[in-house]
């Protein structure tokens, strides 16, 4: 009996992280459905899947690359959820991310890449930013609900970025749209030798380290925490409520910039229009499920990379279309959102 | 083109394209004066849509797809009520979940169902109502097809019916003060869920409209949006039905523009025309901030203690 | 036998009773006084008999058959009708729209005539309102008519008014309880609760009471008195509303001059108001909730902007210049719920040494605060590292004033720190501040409980409609000039003045 209790004790206790263990297993299951659906063998599927991802040469750096970016992005996302703000906008910041990142890399090539890479990379950060304070400063000075207005921007940036790659920014003779190359010293090294994989995720993992540093021990993390848990007592304590919500998006929009920089200078070297499949998206699932830990966000976004990169692996050789990851992907938020709520009547105890 | 031409064909464009949004704009209506934020109206639309398409692409009947369409959204409906009002999520997550999971399976559907992707769908044809539909330029709005002419029938019996009618007057009184109406015997739970559902089952027929009438095949993703703008516009107009319906003709009519200017040879990258309907939102969110009040419990969880 | 009794009623939340086998009986067409104080279980009892709890144990009968309750819609249909101290009246609504709210009838409505059978219930009851006015536009005293005319609408027999008095001025209780007697006379059955035990002796034929959930004793009106329900409601010898001794005062510490702040969303504006407050004595302001209270606070704290006027802190400087806020809803105002007790005990001073040094927490300062907060406010927690939502509202409300007190603050603004807090809590509330007094602390002490800030203050200010419209020595004034004040019943105030009051 005294194992029993102790197994279940210990459950109790990792019940944080059960939840979204537990929802991203459900998710999996009701993609295994769909593929019975469309006559596919789910075990093949996610076999190939899998296998593909993790244990090949190839696989395994395209996983890094497609994690890259999630891993950037969803931690813009975790920082404005912190906050008590919900940025949508991720896309749309990525977008302008990459187009500060190109514009700051065409310039200049004669620069060593001590500066001009970090410069490139913060040219990044720095579009992305104001992308995302804009809808903090639309919040706080006109009480316009960021969700609403991160996503209408999502387009204008979009759009935005494609006439840039169809016009003015448009390489000389290009086919198709698309910018001219970056310096090549303001691009990201190579990590894994033949593939793709680039230093992207070591900046990647560092942020995350270092946000997660910042959030336990620093005066900032704190002061992000109480704004986004009741930021009228933070108003009452003297807390600066509006200008740390517009900072903090701005720091979310050039997080979020940062991966679209990383896409321009570590994968293509160039900008293309529609270059993010949804990254943004994406990244609002991988934070919703890290339960605002940012060490959690780089576990999360490596699994939703595992999905991406080994996807068509699984289209070749079990005949399921690349679509189902989609599927399972949005099919992931909603399990997330139906743990927290399982999480949330458990944990607070009725009050008198 | 001759000036009257153009206006008619202007107009045309105009109602073909506000239609789906006054239809999902006046749903999200009633799920917000419930008190029930919805940013899901984007994925209810797909979800339509794609219904919509799918029937009508295997049985022919175009008014089975509505209504198929209608259904399969409100069930849609239900879950966001589910999750939101018996489980207490935040409903900001639950929308997006909705809408992330709606895009994922109907893309999913589509590559399963309509292998070539885009497929010509059968469609709902035009109503004329005779000696009306040969006026120049209002012609038109008497040459539309039949679910134009439901919107028009929509939009004052849902004026009526939020304030001259006692269903009304406890849509409101929930969506304000959930537990002033809970005291007075009103089922909070059951007004929510049933106003939810009546928003997807609005924005199944936006969807269906989408496929069926105004583009006439099925798209990854073809709403485009077109939910989000919804929400805009319902701000706008300040969640009344005509008001609401008003402005999703004015966003309408920007990207009815954005087309026509193409056509004029202008010279504007058309990217800068297809902002225009988002960029038009943001500008009109911005000039109405702080005048427009939502209702007083919107996106609140109500807790009906044991 | 005729009329509602209650027998051994028992409601848990968690580990505290809140109800305790309680039983009582109330006669058709009587007055019943329900008194106790807070945190007593008078609310829960009610909230049980009015469908919005379910009790674990015991039953409900009316005329001697048992009903059961499971919602408000079941009380309705046993025609018991709540009054809530916090109205359940939607604001955006007309008076008419609130009334007829959930009502069962046809699916149009015909706003003027339901307007018409509002107004004809109005006289019947001698309850004016105006039927289609928008509740959020209309005093609270109005206000509080619409919701009983509400319960009279759906046929109430047994009416429950909770804490019924707390919005009124003193002036409008007379006539208030006054229409509680006709209404009886008509047969209507009423409960009756307060804490309050001169409007109980005054009106109720019957009063029972309770302490930290059980009944201690029910008796008739007649056969009691004031000291009697006193001694009984109270468990210990705790003394509150203790009156300070007088002491020498110092400079001035907050002036405040010719302050205005215009109206927004419904909210009291301030017109002119000038103020001081000097070191060493406890300004009350006493006034009925919403004539301007937190505007006033909220302005000499600098957290909304001033229109005109001055707000100036320690004009000769000899007076440190920070201010502690005890803000009126702790959870919502002065809390991170979230967060563990030592974090919110550093909410204000988180940037400063000793809690950081270089942008980074220092643990150890942190967890030193706590303790000695913990240990110098008396907070009942078992660790410090808690979150602070696990608190009861009294050591909620000590973790405030622990924070706020610490550093030796030259004006503490208090906004009804007592409010909510059973009477062991109350007291060592007040003990505290009093201590802050005789530090030489300047505090401006905003209630509306009267005997609370009548008590506690050196000079009263009675604000009314945004206006101080008097400061008077606190020693020497009577009840009835403060009550008349509240009001705004004063020499040379306009009719205007007297517009709302019945």
């Amino acid at each position: 009996m005294g194992q029993w209790q102790t197994l279940y004790k210990s459950l109790v206790q990792w019940r944080s992280a059960l939840l979204p263990l537990a929802a991203v297993l459900s998710a999996l299951l009701v993609g295994a459905g769909l593929m019975l659906v469309a006559g596919a063998n789910p075990l093949t599927a996610y076999g190939a899947l899998f296998r593909q991802a993790l244990t090949t040469y190839f696989g395994f750096a395209d996983t890094l690359t497609k994690t890259t970016p999630l891993l950037l992005v969803s931690l813009g996302v975790l920082v404005a959820l912190r906050a008590g703000q919900f940025n949508l906008g991720g896309e749309g910041q990525i977008y302008m991310g990459g187009l500060g990142s190109v514009l700051l890399g065409l310039a200049w090539p004669d620069l060593p890449m001590v500066i001009h890479l970090p410069l490139a990379l913060a040219g990044g950060f720095g579009f992305g930013a104001v992308w995302g304070a804009i809808a903090g400063y639309l919040k706080v000075g006109r009480g316009l609900n960021e969700v609403l207005t991160t996503l209408l921007l999502n387009y204008v940036a979009q759009y935005l970025i494609s006439y840039l790659v169809n016009g003015p920014l448009k390489a000389a003779n290009a086919p198709s749209p698309f910018s001219e190359l970056v310096a090549a010293s303001a691009r990201l090294p190579i990590i894994l030798s033949k593939t793709q994989a680039h230093a992207g995720i070591f900046l990647g993992l560092f942020l995350a380290g270092l946000l997660s540093v910042a959030f336990a021990i620093s005066a900032w993390g704190y002061r992000v925490d109480a704004v986004g848990q009741n930021p009228v007592a933070a108003r009452y304590a003297g807390i600066p409520v509006n200008r740390t919500i517009v900072s903090v998006m701005a720091l979310s929009g050039g997080l979020a910039g940062l991966a679209g920089s990383s896409e321009v200078l570590g994968l293509k070297y160039r900008l293309f229009e529609d270059f993010s499949p949804g990254y943004g998206f994406d990244a609002v699932a991988i934070a919703l499920l890290s339960r605002g830990n940012p060490v959690a966000v780089i576990i999360t976004a490596f699994f939703f990379g595992i999905l991406r990169s080994g996807a068509n692996v699984m289209q070749r050789s079990a005949s399921v279309p690349v679509a189902i990851i989609y599927a399972i992907q949005g099919l992931t938020v909603l399990f997330v959102a139906i743990s927290l709520a399982v999480d949330q009547k458990k944990t607070i105890p009725k009050n008198t | 083109m001759p000036p009257i031409d153009f206006l008619s064909d202007f107009l045309s464009a105009c109602l073909r394209l506000s239609v789906p949004l006054a239809f999902a704009a006046i749903g999200g209506l009633f799920s917000e004066r419930s008190g029930v934020l919805n940013i899901g109206l984007e994925g209810m639309m797909l979800t339509g849509a794609f219904v919509s398409a799918a029937v009508a692409l295997h049985t022919e009947q175009v008014w089975l797809a509505v209504a198929a369409a209608l259904g399969v959204s409100a069930l849609v409906g239900m879950l966001h009520a589910y999750l939101c009002v018996s489980l207490g999520i935040n409903q900001l997550v639950s929308g997006l979940a909705i809408n992330l999971t709606a895009a994922g399976m109907t893309t999913y559907g589509a590559r399963l169902l309509f292998d070539s992707g885009t497929v010509e769908l059968p469609s709902i044809s035009p109503m004329e109502i005779p000696g009306f539909s040969q006026l120049p330029v209002a012609g038109v709005l008497f040459s539309q097809d039949p679910l134009f002419y439901l919107l028009l029938l929509l939009i004052p019996l849902s004026t009526y019916g939020l304030f001259r009618t006692r269903w009304g007057l406890v849509l409101r009184a929930v969506g304000n003060a959930p537990r002033a109406a809970d005291t007075a015997g009103v089922s909070v739970s059951r007004v929510r869920y049933l106003s939810v559902m009546l928003c997807g089952g609005l924005c199944g027929i936006a969807g269906a409209y989408l496929a069926l009438v105004h583009v006439r095949f099925f798209t990854e993703g073809m709403s485009a949006g077109k939910g989000f703008i919804a929400l805009a516009a319902l701000i706008f107009g300040r969640w009344h039905p005509l008001a609401t319906a008003l402005v999703c003709l004015l966003f309408g009519a920007t990207e009815a523009l954005q087309l026509r200017i193409q056509a004029l040879n202008l010279n504007i990258p058309y990217q800068f025309l297809a902002m225009l309907p988002y960029v038009t939102a943001l500008l009109a969110l911005m000039g109405i901030a702080g005048k427009s009040t939502p209702p007083a419990a919107l996106g609140l969880p109500y807790n009906e203690k044991s | 036998m005729n009329g509602l009794a209650l027998v051994e009623i028992t409601k848990r939340f968690g580990p505290f009773t809140a109800n305790d086998r309680i039983s009582l009986t109330v006669g058709t067409g009587t007055i019943h006084g329900l008194l106790g104080e807070n945190g007593a279980g008078k609310s829960t009892l009610m909230n049980i008999l009015s469908g919005l709890y379910q009790p674990d144990s015991g039953k409900i009968l009316l005329d001697s058959q048992p009903v059961t309750i499971h919602t408000p819609a079941d009380a309705i249909r046993h025609g018991i009708g709540m009054i809530h101290q916090h109205f359940m009246l939607v604001p955006q609504l007309t008076v008419t729209e609130n009334i007829i709210l959930g009502c069962s009838g046809g699916l149009h409505l015909d706003m003027k005539s339901q307007a018409q059978r509002i107004t004809e219930l109005s006289q019947t009851y001698g309850l004016d309102v105006p039927p289609l006015a928008r509740v959020e536009d209309l005093p609270v005293g109005i206000q509080q008519r619409v919701e009983i005319l509400k319960v009279l609408y759906r046929q109430a027999r047994i009416l429950i008014l909770d804490e019924p008095t707390a919005v009124l001025a003193p002036t409008e209780i007379q006539s208030f309880l006054a229409t509680l007697k006709q209404l009886a006379s008509r047969d209507h059955t009423i409960i009756f609760i307060s804490h309050k035990l001169d409007e109980v002796m005054a009106v109720c034929d019957q009063v029972t009471v309770l302490r930290r959930g059980q009944r201690v004793a029910s008796c008739s009106t007649a056969n009691t008195n004031r000291n009697e329900l006193a001694r009984l409601m109270v468990d210990r010898d705790v003394e509150i509303n203790t009156r300070p001794d007088p002491q020498p005062v110092g400079s001035v510490v907050l002036d405040v001059r010719d302050l205005w702040i215009a109206p927004k969303d419904h909210q009291q504006a301030l017109q002119g108001l000038s103020l001081q407050v000097r070191a060493g004595e406890i300004v009350g302001i006493a006034g009925v909730d919403g004539n301007g209270q937190r505007q006033l606070a909220d302005a000499i704290a600098g957290l909304i902007p001033i229109d005109k006027g001055t707000v100036t802190l320690a004009p000769d400087k000899t007076v440190a210049k920070n201010i502690a806020y005890i803000p009126e809803d702790r959870q919502k105002q002065g809390l991170v719920l979230g967060f563990s007790i030592a974090r919110n005990l550093i909410l204000k001073a988180f940037t400063r040494l000793p809690f950081c040094r270089r942008w980074l927490l220092q643990r150890e300062a942190i967890s030193i605060n706590a303790q000695q907060a913990v240990a110098d406010f008396d907070i009942r927690t078992s660790s410090p590292q808690l979150p602070v939502r696990q608190l009861s509202g009294g050591n909620q409300q000590k973790v405030i004033l622990a924070r706020e007190l610490a550093g030796e603050p030259g004006l503490i603004v208090a906004m009804q720190p007592t409010r909510g807090l059973d009477i062991g809590a109350t007291a060592e509330v007040q003990q505290a501040l009093l201590a802050q007094r005789a530090r030489g602390a300047a505090i401006l002490y905003i209630s509306t409980e009267l005997e609370e800030v009548m008590a506690m203050s050196d000079r009263l200010g009675v604000l009314y409609r945004g206006q101080l419209v008097d400061v008077l020595d606190a020693g020497s004034v009577t009840l009835e000039q403060v009550g008349l004040l509240m009001a705004g019943i004063y020499p040379g105030a306009s009719r205007g003045a007297m517009a709302d009051s019945v």
